[in-house]
Formats: structure tokens, sequence, C-alpha cells
């Protein structure tokens, strides 16, 4: 049979659009894509990984060679960002928004994920030791604490999954693949998708900055301040809580992804 | 070939002492038996065992064809016999056991006509390999005493015994009954008397030959073309015991003399109450007839198109006319005579007579004729065939499943048949048996992953298989249709190709190895001499595609395919 691959792919395309959508959270879920010796779209925290065969030699997976190997990885969106697009008017059309301008460098910050799902599942394909101890380590807030974790029990390359909660708020999550023992730990599959199945949402209270908030009972500081249209865990919520000489601005920095959120800066 | 090359000394002594008794009146002259009238009813239940084999013991060489002569004997009864083919048993290079087990049988089968008084009529061939004191089947013996024992003790009212075989003469030296009154004066129902009659291709002391030019025996060739109607002499339409035996004596005879190993006498001896020929066949009531008009004279050589098998061979006289009762089909006809050469061919209606006219012959040259002779020989054909149709695809297997798990899932257009390709090359063998070179498509197939991410990795293969089956063909109606099964093994070959979404990444191509196990049934239907269709089913086991964590693909299934074929 000669198979008719230009007439799959529109076909296919309406049928996915339609039906699966892509919910996939995880970039490069079946470790395909490696930049010399390291996962393209991984972050090695920790040990060696090495590339190997599967089922098929071209087929890769990833081997947790050294102990401890920490592989991760952060998805999920922040609360907020700055707006990445090429307008003429930014002022007008970021309060069009509900942003936030920023007369000084004529930027916006504007909220980006304003729902949170209440369940994920991952989907994991791997042979892995008891003796390797792989766990799954789950970050919400991608803040560096680790607010869940489970071992990953997987082998002889049979596909599991498995349902983990959500908390009840939007942000970023890291996924960490840690493996603590010496046996051998190759991981074909790490997907994670989006799902309705979990009964009981994830009670994370102390949000770092940045993450949308209602209450300073919610955030790890105990302060929830408004940034434009929205409130997020903050160091400040007015020029009161500052220091001589500071005021409570909005910030958004790399070292908290999360997004923009009031700290006490010295005034410009 | 001599059918034995055993020395002949122990072989008389040995029968003689069996029999203990006075030979009956063994005839090795053709004016010699008269036998008398038996009269059958017509409703007599006729019953035969043909036995053919091949295999010699040790220190003898393969016959080559017995085994070929008793199948073109068993066809001639049902076709001309009028044996019903299901009282017709055919064994090719039986055991003992096998024949002996025959026998039982065909006892069996006869105490209950003789239950119910009825008549029945037993015809015994056998074409093989004989020693001093027994047949030789295999590597093991048949003893004639044995063998003797058993058609004695058959309970039918004649029994016809033909035997091909080296020294098959000494078979009559074992009968032991005194020749039985005359039968003339008993009456039909009133038949109680048994008869015997043997004919043997070779008297105590001789050897039995094949005729590699002929593809058959000497004797058993002469005598299925007696019984096709040369031999009926008195023109009623039957072939008697007695027209047979002159005929295939004559002609054995005259053809054996030539040979370096020495003239052949074919013997008749008969233990037969009553009067009358004892009909072998009734060539007037065939379909179809060559008729060789009273004109005509010269040599004749009459072959059949389909595989180029000697039908006959005979000397014409001119004066009268003869027909040959044969199958429907196309025939080749070398008829030299009258100092000229001529190439005829004839094609024999299903229905009618076909009367051989010099008007329908091309006249050829001596070279032309010796080549046209030269390739008549064995039954030997080439065919080709090219077929298309649907495999069964899309079945589901560890490796398959291994894919899913993978996060593959199969093509768009991965359905549940696939189109089948299919070559064979076809060598005929001995009998019904046939030696293909197949050559198979098999199976095509892709899975994807990762469609819509820019990783969108491809797994594809295809699977063929390379294999030898040997093919058993039989006749289902005429010259044209045939069935057939087949079985066999061969090479599996299936070549992966992994072209990952990545565009840093080489395309990996691989090639697997497996065992391919097929069988098949078929039909062969055959309009024309040379072409024709076949229509096979067949199932085929193919684990070729293997991965890397043992996982193996049938790539095989249920397939039909249909197409042309060809022979020559």
């Amino acid at each position: 049979m000669t198979r008719a691959h230009h007439l799959i792919v529109p076909v296919a395309l309406a049928a996915s659009l339609l039906v699966a959508g892509c919910d996939e959270e995880i970039e490069d879920p079946s470790f395909q894509a490696w930049c010399g010796d390291t996962l393209c779209a991984w972050d090695l925290e920790a040990g060696r990984i090495a590339r190997v065969g599967t089922w098929h030699p071209s087929d890769y997976g990833v081997d947790l060679v050294e102990t401890p190997t920490i592989l991760s990885q952060v998805t999920g969106s922040p609360t907020s960002e700055l707006l990445d697009a090429e307008v003429l008017d930014v002022e007008r059309y970021c309060g069009d928004l509900g942003g936030l301008y920023l007369p000084d460098t004529n930027d916006c910050i504007r909220q980006v994920s304003t729902s949170a799902s209440s369940c994920m599942r991952f989907e994991v394909t791997a042979d892995v030791e008891d003796t390797a101890q792989v766990m799954i380590e789950v970050d919400y807030g991608a803040d560096g604490s680790v607010d869940h974790m489970q071992p990953m029990v997987a082998s002889d390359w049979e596909p599991v999954s498995f349902l983990t909660s959500l908390p009840t708020w939007p942000g970023l999550v890291r996924y960490r693949i840690h493996k603590r023992g010496t046996g051998r730990a190759v991981i074909a599959h790490f997907g994670v998708r989006l799902a309705t199945d979990c009964v009981d949402p994830v009670t994370v209270d102390e949000r770092p900055l940045g993450v949308a908030c209602e209450t300073g009972a919610q955030c790890a500081g105990g302060v929830c301040a408004t940034i434009a249209s929205w409130q997020a865990c903050s160091e400040c919520t007015n020029d009161l809580g500052c220091g001589a000489g500071e005021t409570c601005q909005v910030v958004l920095e790399e070292a908290h992804p999360n997004g923009a959120y009031r700290t006490c800066r010295t005034a410009p | 070939m001599p059918r034995t090359l055993l020395s002949l000394g122990p072989l008389c002594a040995a029968l003689l002492v069996l029999l203990g008794a006075a030979p009956a009146a063994a005839q090795d002259a053709p004016q010699a038996p008269r036998p008398q009238r038996v009269d059958l009813a017509p409703d007599a239940h006729a019953y035969a065992l043909v036995v053919g084999s091949n295999p010699g013991g040790p220190g003898q060489e393969p016959l080559a064809f017995a085994e070929r002569d008793a199948e073109r004997m068993a066809e001639v009864l049902v076709e001309l016999g009028h044996y019903p083919a299901a009282r017709v048993d055919l064994l090719q290079a039986p055991t003992r056991a096998q024949l002996t087990g025959a026998l039982r049988r065909l006892r069996q089968r006869l105490s209950v006509h003789d239950a119910r008084n009825e008549q029945s009529v037993v015809f015994f061939y056998y074409s093989g390999h004989a020693q001093s004191q027994a047949l030789r089947l295999g590597g093991e013996e048949f003893p004639l005493s044995e063998l003797r024992a058993a058609i004695d003790a058959l309970p039918s009212t004649l029994t016809l015994v033909v035997l091909d075989a080296c020294q098959s003469g000494a078979y009559s030296r074992v009968r032991g009954t005194d020749p039985a009154a005359d039968f003339s004066h008993n009456s039909i129902q009133q038949l109680q008397t048994r008869g015997v009659a043997v004919m043997a291709s070779s008297s105590s002391d001789e050897l039995s030959q094949e005729s590699e030019r002929l593809s058959a025996g000497y004797f058993t060739h002469h005598l299925l073309v007696a019984l096709r109607g040369v031999a009926d002499e008195n023109r009623d339409g039957r072939v008697a015991l007695d027209e047979a035996y002159r005929y295939a004596y004559a002609q054995t005879l005259l053809d054996t003399s030539r040979t370096a190993v020495g003239g052949q006498h074919v013997t008749l001896d008969t233990n037969l109450t009553g009067h009358g020929a004892v009909a072998l066949t009734y060539p007037a009531r065939a379909s179809a007839h060559l008729e060789l008009p009273a004109a005509l004279e010269g040599q004749l050589l009459i072959t059949r198109t389909r595989g180029d098998a000697v039908m006959a061979e005979l000397d014409k006289a001119a004066g009268a006319a003869l027909r040959l009762a044969l199958p429907a089909g196309r025939y080749h006809v070398l008829w030299r005579g009258e100092g000229v050469i001529r190439s005829c061919p004839v094609t024999l209606p299903a229905r009618g007579v076909h009367v051989l006219g010099a008007s329908s012959c091309d006249e050829i040259t001596e070279e032309q004729a010796t080549a046209r002779a030269a390739h008549t020989g064995p039954s030997r054909e080439w065919g080709l065939e090219l077929g298309v149709g649907f495999n069964q695809e899309g079945r589901s297997s560890d490796y398959t499943e291994r894919l899913t798990s993978f996060g593959y899932q199969s093509g768009f257009f991965d359905w549940d048949w696939n189109v089948r390709m299919s070559t064979a090359v076809e060598r005929q063998l001995r009998g019904p048996l046939s030696l293909l070179l197949t050559f198979d498509r098999l199976e095509d197939r892709s899975f994807n992953r990762g469609f819509f991410d820019d990783t969108h990795d491809t797994f594809h293969w295809r699977a063929w298989a390379v294999g030898l089956q040997l093919r058993g063909t039989f006749r289902l109606a005429g010259d044209w249709l045939y069935g057939y099964a087949q079985g066999g093994a061969g090479l599996g070959i299936a070549r992966s190709r992994f072209n990952p979404g990545r565009e840093q990444e080489p395309t990996n191509v691989r090639v697997d190895y497996g065992v391919q196990l097929s069988g098949a049934l078929g039909l062969r239907f055959m309009p024309w001499d040379h072409m024709g269709f076949h229509l096979q089913v067949g199932y085929s086991f193919a684990p070729i595609l293997q991965n890397d964590l043992g996982d193996r693909h049938d790539s095989g299934g249920v397939s039909i395919v249909t197409g042309l074929r060809a022979q020559f």
C-alpha cells in the first residue's frame, strides 16, 4: 500500500484540533532533542546523563547515569509577564488589557494566567530498577521548594500513568526527575497533561512572589498587593511599608519568574 | 531402466516352493490365451487398487515413472473402465503397512457385496521394483506369498492383476489353483466361482524396463494405449483382456527388443471360469475420440500439449480405422508415413471425434521431427505466476503494542488489508508435485509520533519473503481446471526506516531477517495451453521484524491473490 502522506497532514491536523488538543505540558517529553551530551529542553541540575537507544537505536531515552542525577524543567504560565508586542500606543493598549504601563521604559506588564487546572497526569515509559530510587518532584511556583514528590514506578518499558492534584492558583511548575539510588534508570517518556480527574486540590498557601493571590495569608511573605487589574504576592502594598527613601514599586525580575510583584526600592 | 536388477534363479525357486502346486496356464505367447467370456452383470461393483512405487531398495536405483504409470492407469480405469473414482484407491510409494491396510479395506468392502450375492470385480495394479520373493516398497519388502494370499482372499467375482515389475511373470507361478471348469454353461446370475487373471510385464526370468522416450514403463504404456481403444480388434467398442494382452505383448516385445537389456515378454495367466471376453475398458462410450482413418498408415507419436506427455506411440497399418479414446484437450501428432513426416496439431472437443488427416498437418523436416521427438519426455513443466491481491494487515503484535507504548500511532491509511503482490516460478517434479520459488511482498506499514510537534518521528517498514514451496496439483475438470495445495518455508526480509523529525538526526535504516512459513490452497484455470489464471488463498507466518527489546512482529497473515499463470 502506498501511503498518501500528503493527505495525512490536513486530515490529521483537523482531527487533532477537534479532538486531541495540545495539552502536553512538557517540552520534549520523549527526550529526543539532544544538544551534544545534554538535553536541549531539560536542565541538568546534578549528576550525568547519557543518550541511549530504547526499542530502536534511533529512538532515544535518557539514562540517569550518576547518583544523584537531577533533570528538571519549568512549565506552566507566570501570573504576569512583559507584553511582547510591537504596538505604537503601548500605554493605551496596555490600559485596554488591564495591564500596568511603565512610562520609564514604555513597557507594559500584563496578566497571563487567570485560571488553574485542578489535576495533572504523569505519563511515564521507562525502565527503572527499584534500587535506582527515582522520584518525581514537583515544585509549584518554581521557587525552589519541593511541594510534592512520588516514586517513579515504571519498569520494562511498560507505560504507566498516575494523577496528581494541582494547587488552586495558576503559575509556573518545576518538574524534577531525581535519581537517588544506584540502580539503572532509563526514561523514554515523561509527559504531563492537564486533567480533571482529581478530587482534592493541593493546598499550598505559601505562594512565592509574583503569584496571583486574594489575601496575604496565601503568600509566603504574608503580603498580597495590587499590581494592576490583579493582585500578586509581594513584599509591600504601599510606600508606608518601605524604609526611608524607598517606594513600593512594581518589578518584574528573572529571579522571580512567576510575574510582577511589589517590593521596596529606592526611588529613582 | 530395468525395474529390478536381481538374479532370477532364487526368485523362481522360491516361488515354486511357495506355491507347491502345479502352475496355472501361464501364457507367454499372444495367441495362446483365449480367456472365456465372463459377463458380469451390469451392476457389478468395480474396485481398483492401483499401486506405484518409485523408491528402490538396497542396491536399486529409484524408478522414474512407476508412480506416474500408476496414476495414468487409475485415470484410464475411471475414464474408460467405468470404475467409480471413489472406488479407485491410488497408492503412491506406500509402505508395507499401507498396502496391507488397503488390501484389508478392499476385502471388507467386497465382503459386503459378497454377503448380498452381488457381483464385484477387482483390478489390482502394481508398478515398481520387485525382488526374488517380494515386491520392493522402498526399504521394505512385501512378500509375494502374502500378496497372493491377500488377493486370493478377496471375495470378488473377478480379480484382474496387472504387474509391471521385473520378473513379474513369476507371480503367475505362485498361483496354486487348477484351471477351473468351463464356465460357459453357468448362468450369469448363478456365478459362484471366482476368477483370477494375471497379466505381468515380463516373464519370470526377464527384466522390465522403463522408457525415457515414453516417460513410462514400456509395458504399462502399451497397455494403456491398448485400453484407449487401439486394441479393440473386433470393433465392439470394448477392449477385452485378451485384446489388451495381445497388443501389449506385441508392442512391448517390439520396443524392448531394440534395447540393450533385451526383449520383454508380457505374460497372461488366466484362471477364469466361464466363457467370453473380459472387458477391461469401454472406449466407445468415451466422449472424445481421435480417429485414425483406414487409409492412414505409418508411425504415430501422440503427445498431449500440456506437459508434452506421450499418450500413444503406435504403428498404424492401412486397411482399418482406429479410434483412441482420449481426454478432451490439445494434442500433437508426429506422423511418419508415406515417406513424409507430418506435424499435426489436434484439438479434441469435449464431445465428438476428430479425424486425423494430412490436410490438417504440416510437413516438417527430419531435423524438426527429431527436435520435436526430443521435446517429448518426462512431464516436466515450468510455470510462472504473477499475482496481486490482498493481505491481512494492521494486526497487532508485541511489536506494534510497543510502538504504541512509546507514543506512536499507526498511519492514517494503515488499513486492515494491504495490497499483496506475489511471483512464483514453478518447476514440475514427478507426478502431481512441483517445486516453486516464490517472492511475496507481505506488508507495508507506518507509525508516527509527535505529528504536530517539531519532532515528528516516522517509523515505516516493508516486508518481503523468498521461499520454496512444494505444490501438489490435482485435476478438477478436464484440462482446464485444477486445484492445488502447497506449503513451504523461506526467508523473510523486513526493511524498516526510522526517520526522526529532528533535522540533525539521520534516517536510520535497518534490515531484519527471519523464517517465513506458508501454505495455500488454490485453483488454476487454464483456458489456453500456455496461459491461464490462478486464485489462491493462503496463510503465512513471518515473524521477521524485531526490535531491541526482543519484540517480534508477524508480517504474514491471510492473503487472497489472483493473477496470471504461464506454463511452458
